[in-house]
């Protein structure tokens, strides 16, 4: 049963449309915002902000400001133009729904999963073997989202099913939705557009930007070793050595990837000469166009995982594709076993 | 045997099941004549039935899985979705009645024999040996049994309806159920993984009853399952309820006594094993990687299986269907072929052989089986 949001509610979890709805009709103006009425709700604001560019563990506190407050952070920070402080902003704010729905009532719960899902959770009520199983979800929903947690205790198996449902408990209920929860705040934040701010707040803006940390660039090591190439890697390289023919763009993509985890333009034209139209000159000149020696001399970049699957290409690893946005970011062996945590290798029939 | 099999697509094409989305579904089929042809996509269903007249495979197949381009490359297809699979296949069960129809054959010296295959060959002493199996009616009741249980958990745990999912015999060693649900299709290899994992049992932890290495003993009772509950804990519940468990002498009858009995003379280590071995029992003797594998080929319902001459056929009524009765589809015209070696078989009750190098006639059901099977030839 899902009763009327108060303003609290609303402010505890402000991406909500209910939440974006009376802020509109709050009319709030940017230039406003420089106004002393406002002082408090800018303030509260900045920190909020200032929270994720720091990675401070979010705070629990809320009042009614705050439905406002979460709008105006949004604002700062997309004025910052900083897309990585966005995604941490996002996460931050995630974070303290999760804190906030470890104590809400139930059909709160419920509401936040299916704004942010549209998936049908219902209250269960149960209690079995000590625990209290307060939830339900579909079965179906559920083998969408736990087994990339690779834990033994997320195995569809050591979960009660009954029905067509899988029976949860409140935390595990939350983290199976965390980071859709994120990705909903990432997107309402994603499409607010920033208007001309005031002085007054463009210096905020700097403050902000000042304190957010450069993301490490991501190095990617030289000299991958093949068994730790992604799957989409894998898979070419394969149908390469079994004299597949292989369409352009995927010869462009191995070509990119190889060149840049280490291989030499040798070395990636060598393997190629499995293809059934091999010509070494032509493959020659295609390799080191890529790689930028000859031609325009731009080194061409990796594909990025998106235009990798839009070629069909992907062959996802559900755990160690996940969210990454570039074959290059794949986990190598060593990273990988650490992600893999205590999965166990599974007893299978030949 | 190409030539029955043409006649038995001329005249029976019609009847063979076109599975639902077929045109998103890939076709493939083996010809007598060897290799394997994928990748084939149809528009019109009557396209798929012309095939089988013209081409005559020995064996056709269609995909589980539905994509955007069905005839292109593995790569290339754009997986949509698929039909969840289990295949239930008897000589998985090793079941006792093995002895008396496999046959086994000697890689260096030919030798060939029924039974059970030996380490090394009596003959010349060859370690390789191939093993070829057969199937009775007891293979195929034991394989019915485990299909029951698929069903219950189907339907019981993961809630499917009866209209949703489809059972067949698999035209030669055991049983296959397609699901088609839209809850399920989208889900994939990994998903499908654990989906299988939890059909089969495999992985089971005391967690799920509750039970945990530094559990103290009162507390424990009253975690433990009992048969009213669902899913797995049902069944395990259910299961020590009717184990004879030596020394357990109480009469409670929700399980969960004779459980907490079992795990206090056993300890925590022990009784994690002995749980795993349970959980494989009460689990369904599927092949897992068919089920994980989007990417199978499924025989076509309603067409002939190449090693039996039987049909894949749709069992609305499993309880009563019997292979050896309902999936025969040729006929009793005699055929005079020669048999290397065969066990005795039954179909649509009459017996016959077992036969050790004889030239002798045979009904086309029962020569067709034997010449199927690699056993005979037309001299
Ligand atoms: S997700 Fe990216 S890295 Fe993984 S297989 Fe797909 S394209 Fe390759
Ligand atoms: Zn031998
Ligand atoms: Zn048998």
């Amino acid at each position: 049963m899902a009763s009327e949001l108060g303003l609290y509610d609303l402010a505890k979890y402000p991406f909500l449309p209910e939440a974006g709805e009376y802020v509109r009709s709050h009319g709030l103006s940017v230039g406003a915002l420089a106004q002393p009425d406002y002082h408090a709700i800018l303030e509260r604001a900045t920190q909020r902000v200032m929270e994720a560019a720091r990675g401070k563990d979010p705070s629990e506190e809320v009042d009614e400001k705050d439905i406002l407050s979460f709008a105006v952070s949004i604002l700062l920070v997309k004025a910052t133009k900083l897309d990585h402080l966005l995604s941490r902003f996002a996460l931050t704010e995630a974070i303290r729904v999760e804190k906030l729905l470890s104590k809400e009532k139930p059909w709160m719960i419920e509401r936040i999963v299916e704004a942010s899902t549209s998936i049908d959770v219902s209250q269960a009520n149960l209690e079995l073997a000590g625990r209290p199983l307060e939830f339900k979800v579909p079965v179906s929903e559920y083998l969408k989202r736990a087994p990339k947690f690779s834990s033994d205790k997320w195995r569809l198996l050591n979960q009660i099913v009954d029905g067509g449902y899988v029976f949860l408990t409140r935390p595990d209920l939350i983290r199976l939705f965390r980071e859709e929860i994120s990705k909903t705040i990432y997107a309402r934040a994603k499409s607010v557009s920033v208007p001309k701010l005031p002085d007054a707040l463009e210096k905020i803006v700097n403050e902000i930007v000042e304190a957010t940390p450069t993301p490490k660039r991501l190095e990617y090591e030289r000299g991958r070793k093949p068994e730790d190439y992604p799957p989409c890697i894998v898979h070419l390289l394969e149908s390469q050595s079994k004299s597949e023919n292989i369409p352009h763009f995927g010869r462009f993509f191995m070509a990119t990837y190889l060149l840049n985890v280490g291989k030499t333009v040798d070395e990636v034209v060598e393997m190629h000469k499995t293809v059934p139209d091999f010509d070494e000159r032509v493959a020659r000149y295609q390799v080191e166009h890529i790689a930028g020696l000859r031609g325009g001399r731009t080194k061409y970049k990796v594909p990025t995982c998106r235009t990798v699957i839009s070629h069909g290409m992907c062959y996802k690893h559900p755990i160690y594709c996940y969210n990454i946005r570039s074959p290059l970011q794949y986990p190598s062996k060593y990273s990988a076993k650490l992600l893999r945590g205590k999965r166990k290798e599974k007893a299978g029939k030949e | 045997m190409k030539r029955i099999f043409r006649e038995f697509y001329f005249k029976n094409a019609e009847k063979v099941e076109i599975p639902s989305r077929f045109d998103r579904r890939e076709f493939g089929y083996t010809p007598f004549e060897g290799g394997m042809i994928r990748h084939l996509a149809f528009k019109e269903a009557g396209e798929i039935k012309a095939l089988l007249v013209r081409e005559v495979p020995r064996s056709a197949f269609y995909s589980v899985s539905y994509y955007l381009e069905p005839s292109f490359q593995m790569m290339e297809k754009g997986w949509i979705g698929g039909d969840l699979a289990f295949d239930i296949d008897a000589d998985d069960l090793g079941l006792p009645c093995k002895m008396e129809h496999d046959i086994w054959a000697c890689v260096n010296c030919g030798l060939r024999e029924i039974g059970i295959k030996p380490e090394k060959c009596p003959r010349c002493g060859e370690s390789k040996i191939d093993e070829q199996n057969w199937s009775c009616r007891k293979c195929v009741g034991g394989a019915k049994e485990e299909t029951i249980k698929l069903l219950d958990i189907l339907m019981q745990d993961f809630g499917l309806m009866k209209k949703e999912i489809r059972v067949y015999f698999s035209g030669s060693m055991g049983f296959h159920v397609a699901v088609e649900s839209k809850m399920f299709e989208e889900i994939d290899q990994m998903g499908r993984n654990e989906i299988a994992d939890y059909v089969a049992g495999l992985g089971l932890t005391p967690a799920l009853l509750g039970i945990y290495p530094q559990s103290n003993f009162e507390e424990l009772y009253r975690k433990l399952p009992t048969v009213g509950e669902g899913g797995w804990r049902r069944r395990i519940a259910q299961y020590f309820n009717k184990e004879e468990v030596e020394g357990y002498d109480g009469v409670e009858k929700n399980g969960r006594e004779k459980i907490a009995y079992i795990y206090k003379t056993l300890g925590y280590s022990k009784f994690k094993k002995m749980l795993e071995d349970a959980s494989r029992k009460i689990g369904v003797a599927i092949d897992t990687s068919v089920t994980t594998d989007v990417h199978r080929i499924f025989r076509l319902p309603e067409t002939l299986h190449g090693e039996t001459g039987f049909l894949k056929r749709r069992c609305d009524d499993l309880f009563r269907f019997d292979a050896f009765n309902d999936a025969v589809a040729l006929g009793d015209e005699p055929i005079e072929i020669f048999v290397d070696i065969s066990p005795r078989f039954t179909i649509r009750g009459q017996s016959f052989g077992p036969y050790r190098s004889e030239r002798l006639k045979l009904p086309t059901m029962a020569a067709v089986y034997l010449i199927g099977r690699g056993v005979a030839k037309v001299p």
